[in-house]
């Protein structure tokens, strides 16, 4: 039992740096509560952003209660339980209070400046250039899944059944949910079915050396009738021998098309 | 070309919002000078509230997402041809009173109002790879590609074997496909490009709302608290499972919607229910607070019973009243459903 409470709260101590992240804002949470206890006298703005606070940091924190919320929802996702800690109301709520304690106007001004530049010091910017990248679509999808995606669907009346690489596994049904795919993002499915062929399936595409040979047996096994492959991938054989036609490519990927039957027939 | 694309975008998203809005306003809350703000995130938190009791009982019995928008198209302009209806003597005096608060709007407010459309305008022109979105927004897309509610695995296209139960109760997606169909936009535009203009505002508007209620609507302790809160938003990337990077990185997720606005909401709205004097009509709007939780992320299921507990014992004991608990309790009953139903599927 005391173990199981230990690694409980060792899961609530790894929530808490997963969230708390490299920044300084739960820091500044605390604080803020010692500067609402002491400085607010309204009990109504107390109970919300004094006692609250420290009624769900009692809950987060609580090994016990910790440890059947962990069953419900998992033991990495329990850094959400923070999101119900008003974190930036109440610093923003504190900052506000010790901005306008200060009647005069410059006074305000130099205050306001320097909490801003704590609190700018204390988090990291969002809008960077690792973070957000420029987009030639509306669709906010990489240019060449929109270029993939168009090539097959002109070279095909019919249903598609497209096998990808890793980087086009997201994006792909995002464009176009006609186009079918064996497996989705990292090699997952909800069927539930077939799931160790599908991983396997998967494995074999993120090989820098296809074995065309298994792969064949794969897309006659999925009834894929295309398949897109890095252009920097070597195949292990002809893909021309086993039947794969080079319909176009993109600037990073190769497309081949796959003669195979019974495409209708799994609808 | 945009034209009619851009009038539906108005009217579903914006007119429609409002109208729902001024019916909880001015019939539930009964308040003589309703704030614009406040009526938007009334508006928008029912309009989530009504598509999930649409959506769930369609969802379970299979029914195709083209019936799902046909009744919302059906149902929700009647919804408003009633509130029209019921606010027929007062248009008049709302409309000024509205005109009247956007010619008050001091420089300062306009400042905020800029830096949070900013934040909107950037998240929708720049692109955020989000690996997450192979589901989230591939539902929308398969829903729509279909036109089916969940029957389809969004990672393949394939027809579902096993349910993905965590998902069931919280469609999220489905509202994004059924945007995508009322607008005539793709579901991937939708989510991508025109939901987080309209719901990165939506989340500072629930903020502000808040804001005025903690200052007692003095202005510019307003303006300080909502630049305050820009910058820590701004700021707010220390790790990636913050609200902030929730909010603008992926707001168009169900989890995110959860994070960055139903959480707040259902802050503000207990606040202002349980702080005041128990209006049925307040209690009405935080339990619509409840139903738009369940339908945006299956972790609002959890998360919103424990806020909304939490603050009922917390005001319970500084009003000395047991009524502040029971209301509360009434109030999480979607989400005790939510979780039973679970445990049966």
């Amino acid at each position: 039992m005391i173990e199981l409470l230990r690694l409980t709260f060792t899961q609530i101590l790894t929530s808490y740096s997963q969230y708390s992240g490299s920044g300084m804002y739960l820091m500044f949470l605390f604080f803020s509560l010692i500067y609402i206890y002491v400085a607010e006298k309204k009990t109504v703005e107390k109970s919300l952003l004094l006692y609250y606070p420290i009624l769900i940091l009692a809950v987060i924190f609580n090994p016990f209660i910790a440890y059947v919320i962990i069953r419900v929802i998992g033991d990495n996702t329990y850094w959400r339980m923070f999101w119900i800690l008003p974190t930036s109301v109440v610093i923003a709520y504190t900052a506000t209070r010790i901005i306008c304690f200060n009647a005069e106007k410059y006074k305000r001004i130099v205050v306001l400046i320097t909490l801003v530049a704590i609190l700018i010091a204390g988090g990291r910017f969002i809008f960077t250039n690792q973070n957000f990248t420029t987009s030639g679509n509306w669709f906010k999808l990489p240019p060449q899944t929109i270029q993939v995606c168009e090539i097959i669907k002109q070279d095909c009346d019919g249903k598609i059944r497209v096998v990808v690489p890793a980087d086009l596994e997201v994006s792909i049904r995002q464009y176009d949910a006609d186009i079918q795919m064996p497996y989705g993002r990292a090699g997952s499915d909800n069927t539930g079915v077939t799931a160790e062929s599908v991983k396997n399936f998967h494995s074999l595409m993120q090989e820098n050396v296809l074995n065309v040979d298994v792969i064949t047996s794969y897309m006659r096994a999925f009834v894929c009738n295309y398949i897109v492959l890095y252009k920097t991938t070597t195949p292990s054989y002809s893909m021309e021998v086993y039947g794969f036609q080079l319909v176009a490519s993109t600037e990073s990927y190769n497309i081949y098309r796959f003669p195979v039957d019974g495409m209708e027939a799994d609808e | 070309m945009y034209f009619w694309e851009c009038i539906l975008i108005l009217f579903w998203m914006v007119v429609v919002p409002f109208l729902i809005g001024t019916f909880v306003v001015n019939q539930l809350f009964k308040v003589k000078n309703p704030d614009l703000l406040l009526t938007f995130v009334c508006g928008s938190i029912s309009m989530l509230a009504i598509f999930y009791v649409l959506e769930i009982p369609m969802q379970y019995f299979k029914v195709h997402l083209s019936v799902l928008v046909l009744s919302w198209k059906v149902i929700i302009p009647l919804i408003c041809i009633m509130v029209l209806f019921l606010n027929r003597k007062d248009y008049k005096d709302i409309l000024k009173n509205y005109i009247k608060q956007f010619r008050q709007l001091s420089w300062g407010t306009i400042i905020i109002i800029l830096l949070v459309f900013a934040q909107g305008v950037l998240v929708a022109l720049f692109q955020h790879v989000d690996a997450d979105d192979a589901f989230y927004v591939a539902s929308a897309t398969t829903a729509v590609s279909t036109d089916s509610i969940f029957q389809f695995d969004p990672f393949t296209g394939l027809p579902l074997a096993v349910y993905p139960s965590r998902y069931l109760l919280s469609p999220f997606p489905i509202f994004i496909a059924l945007l995508s169909k009322l607008v005539l936009i793709h579901p991937t535009i939708i989510a991508h490009t025109l939901l987080p203009v309209f719901l990165i505002p939506l989340s500072y508007a629930i903020m502000a709302v808040l804001g005025k209620k903690l200052f007692q609507d003095r202005s510019s302790s307003v303006q300080i608290f909502m630049f305050l809160l820009c910058v820590i938003n701004i700021f707010g990337n220390v790790s990636i499972y913050t609200s902030s990077t929730f909010m603008l990185f992926r707001i168009w997720q169900g989890k995110a919607v959860l994070a960055s606005i139903i959480l707040p909401a259902v802050f503000y709205f207990s606040f202002r229910t349980m702080s005041g004097d128990n209006k049925p009509g307040e209690w009405v709007m935080l339990f619509c607070c409840v139903l738009a939780a369940c339908l945006s992320s299956s972790m609002g299921i959890l998360l919103t019973p424990i806020m909304i507990m939490c603050l009922g014992i917390v005001f319970a004991i500084r009003n000395r009243s047991l009524r502040t608990v029971c209301y509360s309790l009434l109030c999480c009953a979607p989400c005790v459903a939510c979780l039973l139903a679970s445990i049966v599927y």
